[in-house]
Parts: C-alpha cells; sequence; structure tokens
C-alpha cells in the first residue's frame, strides 16, 4: 500500500498499539472516539509508519509509529474531492467557513488534481467535528504544473476572497511546498518538505 | 497560544527589513527589522505552549554562527526547529541579497 503524507488511515484495534500506553491521555482519547491518524513525512521502513494524532486543540499533536498491519483503511486527500464529501456534512457544520469556502472553490480547482487535508479532511473522513470558525483550509495539490509567481498570485487570490485563509500545498510523492510562500517571492528560495526533511531550494519544480 | 521573548547580545547590524515564510500549519513567519538598540530581540507568538527551551536552543545556535542585530517577529504555527532553522537562515540569505 502506497502511504504519502496526508493521507489518513485507520487503524483496527488501537490498544494493541505498540506504543498506545505511552501517549498523551488525550491522544487515547482522540483514537478511541474515532481510530484515524494522518501520515506524517518521514522514512517508511520495515513496514513501520510514521503518523500523527490530533486531538481538539491547536497544540494536540502527538507523532507514533505504526505498523502497517495495523491498518485497515485509507483514504486520501484526494479521495474526499472525488467523492465531494463535504456535500453530505450535516446542516449544522455546513455553516463553517471552511465548508462553505469548499462549495466556492471546487469550481475554480476543477482542472487540478487536488484534495483536502487538514481539521477539515480529518473531519469529514472521521466524523469527528474538528475543523473550526477561525479553520484555515488546508489544499494539496498534485500534478501541478510550473506556473509564474503572477499566475500563483492569480490563483490564490481567486481561492481566498471566500473569508477562509486558503493554505495550498503542492506535493509530489513526499515532497511538498507552499504555493503562497512561492506567490510571496520574498526570497530567492522556497521551503521544501522532504521525506529527509525540510530544505530550501531554488526552483520547486524542479527535482 | 503563548507569547515569548528572547533577546542576545548580537553584532551584526541588519540594514533592510525582510519577511520570510508563510502563515500555514507546520510553518512560520520570520520578520527582520533594523533597529537602533545593541540587543536582538525577539517577539514570538506560537500556537505551540511549552516550547520555551527548544526555542532557545534554536535560536543561540542560529546566532551563535549569524550574530545578526535586529528587531525579530516570528509568528509560529507549530513548525519543527528544523524548519525554524531553515526560516532564519533563508531570511539570512534575503538580507545577503539585498546588499
Amino acid at each position: 500500500m502506497e502511504l504519502l503524507p496526508h493521507d489518513l488511515i485507520k487503524l483496527g484495534a488501537i490498544k494493541n498499539l505498540k506504543e498506545f500506553e505511552r501517549l498523551a491521555q488525550w491522544a487515547k482519547l482522540s483514537l478511541v472516539r474515532a481510530p484515524w491518524v494522518v501520515v506524517r513525512r518521514g522514512y517508511q521502513s520495515a513496514g513501520m509508519v510514521p503518523v500523527g494524532i490530533r486531538g481538539n486543540l491547536r497544540n494536540e499533536r502527538q507523532s507514533a509509529m505504526v505498523s502497517e498491519q495495523a491498518i485497515v483503511g485509507k483514504v486520501s486527500p484526494f479521495d474526499l474531492v472525488l467523492n465531494k464529501m463535504w456535500l453530505s456534512v450535516n446542516s449544522s457544520r455546513k455553516t463553517l467557513p471552511v465548508f462553505q469556502a469548499l462549495d466556492a472553490i471546487a469550481p475554480i480547482m476543477r482542472d487540478f488534481s487536488w484534495g483536502i487535508g487538514g481539521s477539515c479532511g480529518y473531519e469529514l473522513v472521521s466524523g469527528v467535528p474538528m475543523a473550526k470558525v477561525s479553520s484555515d483550509l488546508d489544499i494539496i495539490v498534485q500534478n501541478f504544473p510550473k506556473v509564474s509567481v503572477n499566475e500563483a498570485q492569480k490563483l490564490l487570490s481567486e481561492l481566498n476572497q471566500y473569508g477562509v485563509h486558503i493554505d495550498l500545498q503542492v506535493v509530489e510523492g513526499q515532497n511538498g511546498f507552499s504555493l503562497e510562500e512561492y506567490a510571496h517571492n520574498r526570497s530567492q528560495t522556497i521551503l521544501m518538505k522532504t521525506e529527509k526533511g525540510p530544505q530550501l531550494v531554488p526552483d520547486p519544480w524542479e527535482r | 497560544m503563548e507569547k515569548l521573548t528572547f533577546s542576545f547580545k548580537n553584532t551584526k547590524p541588519v540594514q533592510h527589513p525582510v519577511h520570510v515564510g508563510v502563515v500555514a500549519s507546520g510553518d512560520l513567519e520570520v520578520i527582520f527589522k533594523p533597529t537602533t538598540s545593541k540587543e536582538t530581540t525577539l517577539h514570538i507568538v506560537t500556537g505551540s505552549d511549552g516550547f520555551k527551551e527548544v526555542w532557545q536552543n534554536v535560536l543561540t545556535r542560529f546566532f551563535e554562527r549569524y550574530p545578526l542585530l535586529a528587531d525579530i517577529e516570528i509568528n509560529d504555527f507549530g513548525a519543527t526547529p528544523g524548519v525554524v532553522n531553515l526560516r532564519l537562515t533563508q531570511a539570512m540569505e534575503a538580507l545577503n541579497n539585498e546588499e
């Protein structure tokens, strides 16, 4: 099974996880409530996958390693868009800015292979109310063609007109960078997150 | 949300303001401004509480190599120490490019 950063994976028998006992109390509660974790960037070796556990609070994030055998399901950010998962959110949640914005940006993103990450993606997959009024909308885009700084600015200003800050990450395999950083054009390098850790690169489209 | 302040007795004044990084989870914004003070002061706003010692270590290591004298603002959205170090490096590169 190919697992990439931002993929959400479902764990079976969470209490059998090797590391379960050493997790923070909030992290144990989060897994008991919904056994979903997010794949983190980093080496996957000997069938072990680095993951992140998400709690209700912004600073409730814990990393862990899980064995591939413990995985019983996977949903990628792209699956959420292909299935238009935000349309089935219940009416009280639908009024949140992130869900409103998804409806509005879908036509703008039509020609891209895009997905949903962050708290919004987690909520769509797990059903746990995690998105907040103040949440950013994390958008993951793969096969993003090289664009000029002007084109990147234009796309981001179109996406950002719905009252939610769009955090658009361009990914290729494990690599990912912020389109906003590219659009700002403030420095001669871009921070690329990779399997081996972050790096500064002159051209994020050149590997 | 936590506000942290650090100061360092640095020696190399920056000549221009620079602004690098982004508002995005796992990332941070870093703003350097020229100062008339004899100390570098950092004002950090971070969404991840309880990492004062980690900040102290990352900043100390950076300024030992590059004793930049400036007023510095950082808005952190849960960046790792590796990302913090690269953003500081990137700010320094941006300063050098403008000279």
